[in-house]
């Protein structure tokens, strides 16, 4: 096998909280003048944050890896290092070859200049000479769609356009490793489509991609390996369907202790909070795994701590990482909830969810405030079933929810009118 | 030169780079550094496109400010009593402020590169040194500009008036201007090294920045006449108008234009030390600013 193109050795970073110097001139004053008071005891504690511990792995040439995690997991500052922005605390790592890193689209665009004009300047900051922008400006232009406007300043382009450019310069990039952030958020389903085609083009030419992804099917989808980050750890590491599933499965692990207090993902922030989440199935019994088209109870048990509580919603995740659906009291006017506990019941008259797995996540908010929000508050599973009579549903890998709809012949209009 | 490699998987790429935490306080990337001179160029170009876009005088402006800061000084030369007997004001201020404003216009647009770019720094990396050189070389275009409009005044003083048998351009120091406004860059560079790093470390100093440039001129010989000043401090405070690196090198600009002002070589001298000294110390903390700052936006 050929020699590793990247190498990570025992890389670590660690962020300063809290730490003199730190912040702007007025807070170094006032430490220094707290300092002087209190004879050199420190205004804060020195507390360092580590996002990435001893992390170590190699890449291959022409491999193409995801890399997943929480938010928080350290991927955000794995791929700063990996692309020079920042240095890591210890560790070393060695790349073997041009390293272009895509962290955001259109970094540098400048309103005023013409599109052309911004082809150059962002190819530039990514690290393209003059002339390899020469060789590739028809692609590009071709690929943003936008040979009409290209001498337009970019101020006068739609969002869609301007993204559409960036992405066509950054794709247009050919180092030997690229660094890539959840760009692929951007722009319509259709271009989506494309930039996942032009990856999936570059990684066929047997370049070497790091890819960070929220979506769980991109990632299944574009890679042959991933690897799981966790508290700035490696967790998993291995075939891109098995690590996915992995790191699914560790984020339902938490489901047990969800409502706890010491839960560190639950965001605890004001008085009203959530006790408990119950799904029952049409007969009211406890269920995990649930049939489309049947009905569905979710049980959310609460107390207000004398709040008011403005909303309460029910985010439903899948499997990719995005939220299917939300139900939310807003949604049914329901006002204001100023009983001091209770069972709120959400019934779901027929489950419009494709198979897959799904994790719930219980919000609450009094005034405009986050007062609690539990992520993993239940998860269940859709073996099948559909809302159609016929049985059938959509595919899961591409869609996510159901909805009813008719359709049904007409008559044939006469084409001479009215 | 092309930069396209296509190197074998198990040959040593010319893009071999290897990231470690680096203490050492000097270090440099000259390699990717000038690998970065297309896009120093298109620094350049950006800020000299998106400056006079939608302006109605567009390059104009380059001549219209050095006009009114002349106009202005003029009130105030008359006022103070300051300035120049043997040669014509405007021409007396335009030839001194041709320093001073690639001096201030160098460290106004490069003393805050770290504040002032930090969601491009935090998103993409490239030698961050293009950003202070660019502003360095795009200014070189104002100055430029504003040389050629010197010229153009100084010629209709000399055809249209009889004061030009006053001016006597030093042709010898004339060919030595190149040099100095070298020395200009280095020193504005220099400085503004040092105010990168403190901004970005602070940046409430951003707001100090130009309002410090605007306290410098005040103290450099642009307005009045280095001898004029020195005539009026008292023996033991002269050394201090000559201890402004600035100072020596807006009078051999006069000298060398008008024939007005003196040489000083040990101001010049030592000038030329503090110059060095600014810009490898300023270069020092700038890139050791510039590899852990995203950390602290």
């Amino acid at each position: 096998m050929a020699e590793p193109i990247i190498r990570v050795e025992n890389i670590s970073k660690a962020f300063r909280l809290g730490v003199l110097g730190a912040g702007s001139l007025r807070e170094d004053v006032a430490s220094w003048w707290y300092q002087m008071r209190n004879k050199g005891a420190r205004r804060e504690l020195a507390s360092d944050f580590w996002a990435l511990q001893d992390l170590s792995f190699e890449v291959k040439p022409g491999e193409v890896v995801g890399i997943v995690g929480h938010n928080g997991a350290g991927k955000s500052t794995l791929l700063k290092i990996l692309s020079r922005i920042t240095e890591p605390t210890s560790g070393r790592i060695v790349m073997n070859g041009r390293v272009g890193s895509l962290l955001e689209v259109g970094t540098g665009f400048h309103p005023e200049l013409t599109g052309r004009e911004n082809v150059y300047l962002n190819g530039a900051i990514l690290g393209m000479s003059r002339k390899e922008v020469d060789r590739k400006f028809d692609e590009i232009v071709e690929f943003a769609e936008c040979a009409r406007f290209i001498d337009t300043p970019v101020k006068r382009y739609s969002s869609g356009m301007r993204v559409r450019v960036a992405f066509a310069v950054a794709a247009h990039l050919e180092p030997e490793i690229l660094v890539i952030d959840e760009v692929l958020a951007v722009g319509d389903a259709a271009f989506q489509e494309k930039c996942i085609g032009k990856m999936e083009s570059v990684a066929e030419e047997g370049r070497t991609i790091l890819f960070v992804s929220h979506n769980m099917g991109t990632i299944r989808q574009l890679c042959q390996r991933a690897i799981v980050l966790q508290n700035g750890r490696v967790t998993a590491d291995g075939d891109a369907s098995e690590a996915v599933s992995q790191y699914l499965q560790d984020m339902e692990k938490g489901v047990n202790e969800a409502f706890s207090e010491n839960n560190p993902k639950r965001k605890l922030r004001g008085k009203a909070r959530f006790t408990d989440l119950l799904i029952l199935s049409k007969e009211g019994l406890p269920v995990q795994d649930l049939i489309a088209g049947e009905t569905v109870h979710f049980d959310l048990s609460f107390e207000s701590g004398g709040e008011p509580i403005h909303s309460i919603r029910l985010d439903i995740w899948n499997d990719f990482g995005v939220v299917a659906t939300q139900l939310s009291t807003r949604f049914l006017e329901m006002g204001t909830i100023d009983q001091e506990r209770g069972t709120l019941r959400f019934t779901i008259e027929s489950l419009p969810l494709t198979r897959g797995r799904y994790r719930i996540s219980a919000v609450c908010h009094c005034h405009e405030d986050l007062s609690d929000l539990v992520p993993n508050a239940a998860v269940f599973s859709v073996s099948g079933g559909s809302i159609h009579s016929s049985g059938i549903s959509p595919p899961s890998g591409r869609c996510t929810t159901m909805i009813p709809f008719t359709c049904g012949m007409q008559a044939v209009r006469s084409l001479s009118g009215v | 030169m092309s930069d396209v490699s296509q190197n074998s998987p198990t040959g040593v790429s010319p893009y071999h780079t290897v990231i470690e935490p680096n203490q050492s306080w000097w270090r440099l990337d000259f390699r990717s550094l000038f690998r970065a001179r297309d896009l120093i160029f298109l620094f350049v170009h950006r800020d000299f496109v998106s400056k006079y876009k939608q302006t109605i005088l567009g390059p104009a402006w380059f001549v219209v400010q050095p006009i009114l800061t002349t106009g202005v000084f003029m009130v105030i030369q008359m006022l103070g009593n300051l300035g120049s007997r043997e040669v014509p004001l405007p021409l007396y201020n335009l030839a001194g402020l041709l320093a001073w404003q690639y001096f201030a216009n160098i460290v106004n647009n490069a003393g805050a590169t770290f504040a002032n770019n930090a969601n491009l720094f935090r998103k993409v990396y490239f030698p961050r040194l293009s950003v202070p050189i660019s502003v360095a070389v795009s200014q070189l275009m104002t100055l430029a500009v504003q040389g050629l409009f010197y010229v153009v005044v100084l010629g209709a003083y000399v055809f249209l008036t009889d004061a030009g048998k006053n001016i006597n351009a030093s042709w010898s120091a004339i060919l030595l201007l190149p040099f100095v406004v070298m020395h200009i860059a280095l020193l504005a560079v220099g400085f503004a090294f040092f105010t990168s790093w403190l901004t970005a470390r602070y940046r409430d100093l951003t707001f100090l920045l130009t309002f410090v440039v605007q306290l410098l001129l005040y103290v450099t010989p642009v307005i009045y006449s280095l001898d004029a000043v020195a005539a009026r401090l008292p023996d033991g405070w002269k050394w201090l108008i000559f201890a402004n690196p600035m100072a020596p090198i807006v009078e051999f600009f006069r000298h060398a234009l008008l024939g007005v002002g003196g040489v000083y070589p040990v101001s010049y001298a030592w000038s030329v030390g503090l110059t060095l000294f600014l810009f490898l110390a300023g270069m020092m903390l700038f890139q050791r600013t510039e590899r852990t700052f995203v950390d602290s936006v």
